[in-house]
């Protein structure tokens, strides 16, 4: 078993990086805000510890906590600035925020180390301690999936006017939730530089927020098991099995995502879901219908059926 | 709510258990190398972007393999050679590579990408297993430790030669247009081209940065090609050779160039005859012109066993297997540790040995030095490009 | 200072045969299609395969072929994942998430075939589909090419506008952008529109992935991504479904980032799109062009 797992350790590592980074995403998503910034923060993190500690000589503890404090504040900062955005038009705005951090850490020779980008930084959090941050990140999740926290981000999500009528302060509940997937994001690049000990402008970018994005969607966008499973199939069996197929790993990627998108809408988390023995009982009584598919019909799941017609872009309301 | 969260915890907790239960086999095996075989793993990047190269690498080092067994092995024990696609993938590449070191190989190889290179270095080393990369143009490599070597020269140390060369024949200018995104070609145009002008007397009429995935040209082609320079530095990669290439002729500029050994297999194909008289270094070429004779004893014999021309990077795969097969050999019947591997490659590296990018190829800091060749692209084909120094490296001084 | 002007239309006219089908697809399907580059480059590869296999073709043919080629894929990208997708989301922000990262996967699909069939370098078409020459005007370097790029750019854009504008299927796309049921009311059914609005985006963007390797000389796999983000800055810029302002601001683009590239450098250049997509986003969301953006009054 140790052998096994030192075998695998490297594999093992990518996967709880490329969760952490799932999570980020969806913490955000959960609060019906589509944003990528976590993923620009994500190169906050990673360099900022990498500076601290291998440029600076800090040790990773204080290194993390500076960076995450910094992450904090940057992401308050853009989350007031950014307060008036929605869907689509979010995400292209935070993928030009992430291609921004990729381009100043490019240019920014002297703290990123340019083109090269900074190694040596040294290997302080291990395997164990990114670990545990993940489970610690996918505890607070799971508590907040449910209850009264659970309930009001469902409809924050579902119905944002509704949200607002029953005493939900909107604005607010987006800005935590985008803070929240900032410092997620951080803290993923802080263990993606710990664990590499390398890291540069090409850990960054738009193929970064591609993977996060589909890890969690493939995984299960509402479940707070999401983003491991997202991140295990990807970063650790896409790499490590498919052995000869490997030229084609962009195919079966693609093809994996799409199959899942089609058919399982709530992620190969919501596998779970479709062998459960009570709902395998009451499918067979009553077949289910409607658009919402296999969702359709659970009472209590975030993700029922159509609860407005799929409108037309929807900006510019507040101008 | 409850139910359906325990139900996903043991989906996952069965998915684990199987995946222990399927791979709990090839993991029980592990620490020293030894009994009658030899096994190197080889890492490199057979599919994905860096996949032209990688392959190439990895057919080099297979032949280098199938020379030594056919020959009875080292010390009478056969190499195994097993190779990983490390995808051009960072994360596969750290993957393999943390898999690597837990195995019985003898020594971890690589190729091709230095970002990655850059990345397995340290897990090498802090392992304690030899770990030898077949190309970098990151100098930092090696600083990672004494179990980490790699058998490629750094291409800048060729450019001194290749200035000094269009310097004889007339150029006293020259502009660079540069990959502002890849560190090498940084290095190389911001202070290894700028300090070898200086000596030379040479001007820089302009220096111009672009990026990998720029798609226009045009405007920093006219920036150079205004600045009238005898010569131009293209040290760009990809498509951005043909087309920077393309753009510098269309903007008027009808000199000669000069780059990366990047340019080197086939890469000026595209821009065909537009690309005539450029030059560039390369640490092999598949040519009977080359001045070293293990060169062309290696091109021949490779081409008789597997019936196409080795590229560079199938020399450079060979050189990465032969530089391990010498270390092996000096321990000879004793006991191969991943210590002793280690010594007798520091053994060797001493001395130097004998590999299809020189005769032989020597080591400074745990890195290659080779002869290397300036290549000139005629408009169709790569040959030796004539008048220039023998060895065109001036730091490696040959025989002896 | 007029070469560079020359530059800046040449480049111009890509980002507008690019951008314009980009358009289409957010304004009518609202698809972020973060597939319409690999679309492009599948186009350059359809006319790289078939001057590898039927030598001698006039340029057309060629581009006729990857128009053809391009516009199915696109079609099939629709039929396959995205309306399905749609089909089964359970409200608006669902399915523009999962779309977009059905964008992204295709694209990685066809990325992949495209990089295993180039064996993942670059590829050039035959410099006899097009001879280049040369021209020095008033000493200003002007090719064919870029004039050819500049007049496919002018007469597609107002064929596009023309046909959105006065067409039958035009105004029952227009009318479908502005609400989902309207497309009915003119007869025409929501389902045939949104493949017809895929094919065209699907179809300019093989034409723009074909020109554009003629232009540059290359292309490879991965040549779409930088497009694909500028042509975002130029419909953000726009507003998101205007096809005059996308064109305005291709142009727009093109000149303002060559004048930058110029004097202030190539870091600054680079940055030029992004910082415009934040800062238009959030001073003004509904773009500088559109008075009244036509997918909402």
């Amino acid at each position: 078993m140790i052998d096994w797992f030192s075998g695998n350790e490297g594999y093992i590592q990518g996967a709880l990086v490329a969760a952490l980074l799932a999570a980020s995403v969806q913490v955000a998503l959960r609060a019906g805000v589509l944003s990528f910034a976590s993923v620009g923060f994500y190169g906050v993190g990673a360099y900022g510890t990498g500076y601290l500690t291998a440029t600076q000589g800090w040790g990773t503890a204080p290194a993390a906590a500076v960076v995450v404090i910094i992450t904090v504040f940057l992401s308050w900062l853009l989350a007031l600035v950014l307060a008036r955005l929605r869907a689509l038009y979010l995400a292209m705005a935070t993928i030009a925020f992430v291609l921004l951090v990729q381009i100043g850490a490019l240019a920014w020779d002297s703290v990123t180390g340019g083109p090269l980008g900074l190694f040596g930084i040294p290997p302080a959090l291990g395997t164990g301690g990114v670990a545990v941050i993940l489970a610690g990140v996918l505890a607070v999740n799971a508590l907040t999936q449910r209850g009264a926290v659970g309930r009001r981000l469902l409809l924050l999500r579902k119905d944002e006017a509704l949200a607002s009528a029953l005493g939900v302060n909107v604005r607010r509940q987006h800005q935590i939730a985008f803070v929240w997937s900032a410092v997620l994001g951080s803290l993923a690049g802080i263990s993606q530089a710990s664990l590499l000990t390398v890291f540069t402008p090409e850990n960054l970018g738009f193929s970064v927020m591609v993977s996060a994005l589909t890890a969690l969607v493939v995984g299960g966008t509402w479940h707070w098991s999401g983003p491991l499973i997202g991140g295990v199939v990807f970063s650790w069996f896409l790499s490590a099995y498919l052995g000869f197929a490997s030229d084609y790993r962009g195919v079966v990627e693609g093809a994996l995502t799409v199959v899942v998108l089609v058919f399982l809408p709530k992620g190969l988390a919501g596998l779970s879901e479709l062998l459960d023995p009570r709902r395998l009982r009451r499918a067979a009584g009553t077949p289910t219908g409607g658009p919402g598919g296999v969702s359709a019909g659970v009472p209590g799941g975030v993700s029922t059926g159509p609860d407005r017609p799929v409108p037309a872009p929807e900006m510019g309301v507040s101008s | 709510m409850r139910h359906r969260a325990r139900t996903a915890t043991c989906l996952l907790a069965a998915s684990v258990a199987i995946l222990t239960a399927a791979c709990g086999s090839s993991g029980s095996s592990g620490g020293s190398a030894a009994g009658d075989v030899l096994k190197i793993t080889y890492i490199a990047d057979t599919s994905g972007p860096g996949a032209f190269y990688g392959k190439d690498y990895v057919a080099g080092a297979k032949y280098a393999v199938d020379q030594v067994n056919a020959e009875g092995g080292v010390g009478g024990r056969k190499l195994d050679l097993e190779v990983v696609d490390s995808a051009s993938d960072q994360q596969a590449a750290v993957g393999a590579m943390t898999k690597a070191v837990k195995s019985n190989s003898s020594a971890v190889l690589y190729a091709l990408l230095s970002q990655n290179a850059l990345a397995m270095a340290p897990i090498a080393q802090r392992s304690k297993v030899p770990f030898i990369v077949g190309q970098s143009g990151v100098d930092g490599i090696t600083e990672a430790g004494d179990y980490v070597y790699r058998t490629t020269t750094s291409e800048g140390r060729f450019y001194e030669a290749m200035l000094s060369t269009l310097h004889d024949k007339g150029a006293s200018s020259t502009a660079i247009l540069y990959a502002s995104d890849n560190p090498t070609a940084v290095t190389n145009a911001t202070k290894t081209i700028p300090a070898i002008a200086k000596k030379l007397g040479m001007t820089i009429t302009e220096t111009v940065p672009v990026k990998t995935a720029d798609t226009d040209y045009s405007q920093p082609a006219s920036r150079i090609a205004d600045s009238s320079p005898d010569v131009v530095a293209d040290l760009t990669f990809g498509p951005a050779v043909t087309t920077s290439i393309q753009a510098l002729r269309e903007a008027g500029f009808d000199g000669p160039l000069y780059g990366t050994s990047a340019l080197g297999a086939g890469a000026l194909k595209p821009a065909g005859a537009a690309a005539k008289d450029t030059y560039y270094p390369s640490v092999f070429i598949p040519s009977p012109k080359l001045p070293w004779a293990s060169g062309t004893s290696f091109l021949s014999e490779y081409q008789k066993a597997t019936g196409s021309a080795p590229s560079f990077s199938a020399a450079g795969g060979h050189d990465q297997v032969m530089f391990l097969v010498a270390a092996l050999q000096e321990i000879g019947k004793g006991d191969v540790t991943h210590e002793s591997v280690k010594d007798a490659l520091a053994s060797v590296a001493g001395k130097g040995f004998v590999g299809a990018t020189g005769e032989p190829v020597r080591f400074v800091d745990r890195a290659a030095v080779t002869p290397g060749v300036l290549v000139r692209w005629d408009g169709e084909a790569e040959t030796v490009a004539p008048d220039q120094p023998s060895p065109l490296l001036a730091a490696y001084t040959g025989r002896g | 200072m007029t070469q560079q002007l020359v530059n800046a239309i040449a480049l111009g006219s890509i980002y507008t045969l690019f951008s314009l089908g980009l358009t289409l697809s957010w304004g009518i399907l609202n698809v972020l299609n973060l597939a319409h580059g690999a679309i492009f480059t599948a186009g350059t590869m359809f006319a790289f395969l078939l001057t590898e296999h039927a030598a001698g073709l006039p340029f057309a043919v060629v581009l006729a072929a990857a128009l053809v080629g391009s516009a199915l894929l696109a079609v099939l990208m629709e039929a396959v994942a995205f309306a399905p997708i749609r089909a089964r989301s359970g409200n608006a922000l669902d399915a523009e998430m999962r779309t977009l990262i059905a964008s992204v996967a295709v694209a990685s699909i066809i990325v992949t075939v495209v990089g295993i069939q180039s064996d993942h370098q670059p590829y050039a078409l035959p410099q006899s589909l097009l001879e280049r020459h040369r021209y020095d005007v008033l000493g200003v370097h002007v090719s064919n090419v870029q004039i050819l790029v500049l007049v496919a750019a002018i007469v597609l854009s107002a064929l596009l506008v023309l046909f959105v504008r006065r067409s039958r299927y035009g105004r029952a796309m227009r009318a479908v952008a502005f609400d989902r049921t309207a497309a009915g009311m003119v007869g025409i059914s929501a389902r045939t529109l949104q493949l017809a609005a895929m094919a065209l985006s699907g179809a300019l963007a093989g034409v723009a992935g074909v020109l554009l390797a003629v232009y540059l000389g290359a292309a490879d796999a991965h040549m779409g991504d930088s497009f694909l983000l500028k042509a975002f800055a130029i419909i953000i810029l726009a507003g998101v479904g205007s096809l005059e302002g996308a064109v305005f601001f291709a142009y727009a683009l093109a000149l303002v980032e060559t004048l930058v590239g110029y004097y202030l450098g190539g870091d600054v250049r680079d940055a030029l799109a992004f910082v415009l997509i934040v800062v238009i986003l959030v001073l003004r969301p509904q773009g500088l062009a559109a008075r009244q953006g036509w997918q909402r009054a």
